[in-house]
């Protein structure tokens, strides 16, 4: 995962002609912790259409607050040069790539509610930190 | 029965949230507000232009009388926020809301003869409760406020290569203890309905200072973007010499791109927005200290491609293109349909009319962010005289309520401030509320040219305002906003804990607690869920604290503070009591009350008073016609059911204002 940081982050993301996949974390954070072998997997299998990146929300409050997040862990998918999906809290490896598969197939339409592949974009399994 | 009966077709009640009659007749006898004259001169109105409301002098409980006909113990709602007894005293819930109306409304009654309605952002009217009418919003002060895409921004932009920072309106979200906006406190009250959350009005709480209270709702907030500005560089279409500004939108998840430039080749004086650098054409744009038209873009909103338009104005710009502030107005969704009914309203009005402009929040109290302030305002009236008058022409309808704000938001705004004790520019406060009367005089006057034979109109506040006196300060007791400790804690009957280093309210040992504006709850056991006062206990409590209300003194001047205080059986007589109404209302000498809300509404300070306005024009009233009868609130609603010959509302409590009605000889001749 590229660490990116308050100086780099447009340019990794929203100027990124690849998808990219920011993960917003801290180490203090359990479910942090236990999502990061997930993400770093799904990093290692979808090298050649995503990139994907870790924010220290410790470090970089600024990049919290700027994508209005309200906890973490918290993913956000940025393709074509927006944020298209936010995704809070812990899920499994294959609901999140559904997620990236619609997301990417699709450009940037979401399916409806209930379908396979939808991960509420609240905060669900924020950590106690 | 008169003989009016049934002497019009169709009725139009005007609501000018806030409008004091008292100023209204200053401005009139200083040769303003035309309109407002020629009503009281071809109308009937009372000698001082008012008519009695309902207590407290509140929002919610007056539009809601003016819509039933009924009392507030009747309807039910009794503050900005209500509470019903038996719920945590902490619960409360938002007072627009229609499905906290126990009375019939005037509508509901017309639906029933099969008579329709358009409720034009009238409070208590949404959610729908009649197919029989066409519904904008009504969910708060303005129309759709809560149906904005993206919130309203300041952006400064500086020369130099720094990354963006954007600061939301929000107040803390560092995610350090992973909070979720508006929860940064537990001790807040629950709201019952998660739709109403939002701007203008978060979650009602402990009120333990001035500033936490209702008074924090006036503080102006926008979300701030510092973003830099550089060279232009990559771009399909600029001119040499040209600078570039990236700009996050859409909550900060996409960007749009400033172009900045200077039409002699020196003086950078305009930016243009664009959504790509590689696009021949920008979206839009404004010049140096000025408004840009509408930008119509396209945002992503739960995935979807969405419609939408803004606006921008230039607050600030150096010739030398090394810096650029300005404002970014709330994002209009123009196919949303939330606060319509039927849903396809609202996209027909910002294809027929236009979008919407929500009027300014971002600064307040200088010269510039006021004025453009009263430049949206203006924007505002004017588009809703155009989709009023829209749906008047293009739809059925019999009766029409619609309720504007801009009077009551500057009351609250700069009232306080119009007094040479309180500001050095008190002029110029005095002439923004004069200025807000003006542009509610011209909405009046547009809506006059629909008087037609079979039409009257009726014109109305909910209560007026009053500024603070400067020579007092206000006191803790009485906040709409949620459960105060000042007073009441100095009394010893609200017992404070601290959990977590932050204060909550020890329910175990607080006996009583005074919450919304006006009143009192005994924390009871076997009715309040966290009860500690013994239901024997109950009678001698409650005197008990009135007796301490009356002897409470100001600790600043000495003097009385409260003007009255009734128990649960006493207060029936002002129409309030049952179970919306705490165990004792209390209203606040005139010296020591808010705006408006915890003062009598008969209460008059320093030229200005809490009083509601009353006239009525057209079909079947009198012409000229100064009443000598008592009006009250309660009498409009039977009296629209009177001139129309409509069925009267199931719980109608008032009236017919019989005396401002002409006999049918004199109109059908």
């Amino acid at each position: 995962m590229t660490k990116v940081t308050e100086a780099n982050f447009d340019e990794f993301t929203f100027d990124s002609s690849l998808a990219v996949l920011v993960f917003f974390g801290s180490k203090r954070c359990k479910l942090c912790k236990e999502l990061a072998p997930v993400i770093l997997a799904i990093a290692d299998e979808n090298t050649h259409r995503l990139n994907v990146c870790w924010v220290d929300v410790d470090k970089y409050k600024p990049l919290f607050q700027r994508f209005r997040l309200q906890g973490i862990p918290h993913l956000l998918l940025f393709s074509k040069g927006e944020v298209r999906e936010r995704i809070g809290g812990l899920h499994p490896k294959e609901a999140l790539v559904a997620v990236i598969d619609r997301v990417l197939a699709s450009g940037c339409a979401t399916a409806e509610p209930g379908s396979k592949g939808v991960i509420h974009s609240d905060c669900t399994g924020c950590c106690s930190c | 029965m008169a003989s009016s009966y049934g002497a019009a077709k169709k009725v139009m009640l005007l609501g000018l949230d806030g409008a004091d009659p008292a100023l209204i007749k200053k401005y009139i006898a200083a040769g303003k507000l035309p309109n407002l004259k020629r009503v009281i001169e071809q109308g009937a109105t009372t000698p001082g232009l008012d008519m009695q409301g309902v207590l407290p002098a509140i929002t919610p409980p007056n539009w809601a009388t003016l819509a039933t006909g009924a009392w507030p113990n009747t309807h039910g709602i009794t503050c900005f926020w209500n509470h019903t007894l038996g719920n945590a005293l902490d619960m409360m819930d938002y007072g627009w809301n229609s499905e906290l109306l126990q009375a019939e409304t005037v509508w509901a009654a017309f639906a029933r003869a099969g008579k329709k309605s358009i409720l034009f952002n009238y409070p208590t009217a949404w959610p729908p409760t009649t197919e029989q009418a066409i519904y904008v919003d009504g969910t708060s002060i303005y129309t759709n406020l809560r149906g904005y895409i993206d919130y309203e921004k300041v952006y400064e932009c500086q020369a130099g290569d720094f990354p963006i920072r954007e600061i939301p309106h929000v107040i803390d979200n560092s995610g350090t203890d992973c909070r979720v906006e508006g929860d940064i406190s537990s001790l807040k009250a629950e709201i019952s309905k998660d739709e109403y959350e939002g701007y203008g009005y978060t979650q009602p709480g402990l009120v333990t200072s001035v500033e936490d209270g209702e008074l924090s709702a006036d503080i102006p907030n926008a979300d701030q973007v510092i973003t830099p500005i550089k060279p232009a560089t990559g771009w399909k279409n600029a001119p040499a010499g040209a600078r570039e500004v990236v700009l996050p939108v859409n909550s900060g998840q996409a960007r749009r791109y400033g172009l900045l430039t200077a039409a002699d080749g020196k003086t950078y004086n305009q930016i243009s927005i664009y959504r790509s650098k590689q696009d021949e054409q920008a979206l839009g744009g404004a010049l140096a200290n000025e408004w840009s038209g509408w930008i119509y873009d396209t945002f992503t909103v739960n995935g979807k491609d969405t419609p939408v338009a803004y606006k921008i104005r230039v607050l600030a710009m150096n010739p030398d293109g090394s810096s650029l502030t300005f404002y970014y107005s709330f994002v209009l969704d123009l196919t949303g349909g939330k606060y319509f009914y039927p849903a396809e309203i609202g996209p027909e009005l910002y294809a027929q009319v236009g979008p919407m402009l929500q009027p300014v929040n971002y600064d307040r109290l200088n010269p510039l962010a006021d004025s453009i302030l009263l430049d949206s305002v203006r924007e505002m009236y004017q588009w809703h005289v155009e989709a009023i008058n829209y749906l008047l022409d293009h739809k059925e309808w019999d009766l029409f309520y619609t309720h504007m704000h801009g009077i009551d938001m500057f009351n609250h705004f700069y009232l306080d401030y119009i007094f040479p004790e309180a500001s050095v520019e008190y002029e110029r406060y005095q002439e923004l509320i004069e200025q807000i009367y003006e542009i509610s005089d011209d909405f009046v006057g547009a809506m006059l040219q629909r008087l037609a034979a079979d039409t009257t109109i009726i014109i109305t506040s909910d209560h007026g305002g009053v500024g603070k006196n400067p020579a007092t300060e206000h006191p803790l007791i009485g906040d709409m906003w949620g459960i105060n400790v000042g007073i009441m804690g100095q009394l010893g009957y609200t017992r404070l804990k601290d959990v977590s280093g932050k204060p909550e309210i020890d329910w175990a040992n607080t006996k009583a607690v005074a919450q919304r504006a006006t009143f009192i709850y005994i924390n009871l056991k076997g009715r309040d869920p966290q009860g500690s006062v013994e239901p024997d206990e109950y009678d001698k409590l409650v005197e008990k604290i009135i007796d301490d209300l009356y002897s409470y003194r100001d600790p600043h001047t000495g003097r009385r503070v409260v003007a009255f205080a009734m128990n649960r059986n006493d207060m029936e007589a002002v129409g309030l009591g049952g179970p919306n109404c705490g165990d004792i209302f209390y209203i606040l000498e005139p010296e020591f009350t808010r705006c408006h809300g915890n003062g009598l509404s008969n209460h008059t300070l320093l030229g200005c008073s809490m009083k509601a306005l009353f006239m009525m024009v057209g079909a079947g009233v009198k012409q000229g016609e100064i009443l000598h009868r008592r009006v009250r609130m309660v009498d409009v609603v039977p009296t629209i059911c009177h001139l129309t010959a409509a069925p009267m509302p199931r719980d109608v409590e008032g009236g017919v204002i019989y005396q401002a009605l002409r006999e049918k000889e004199s109109y059908t001749d």
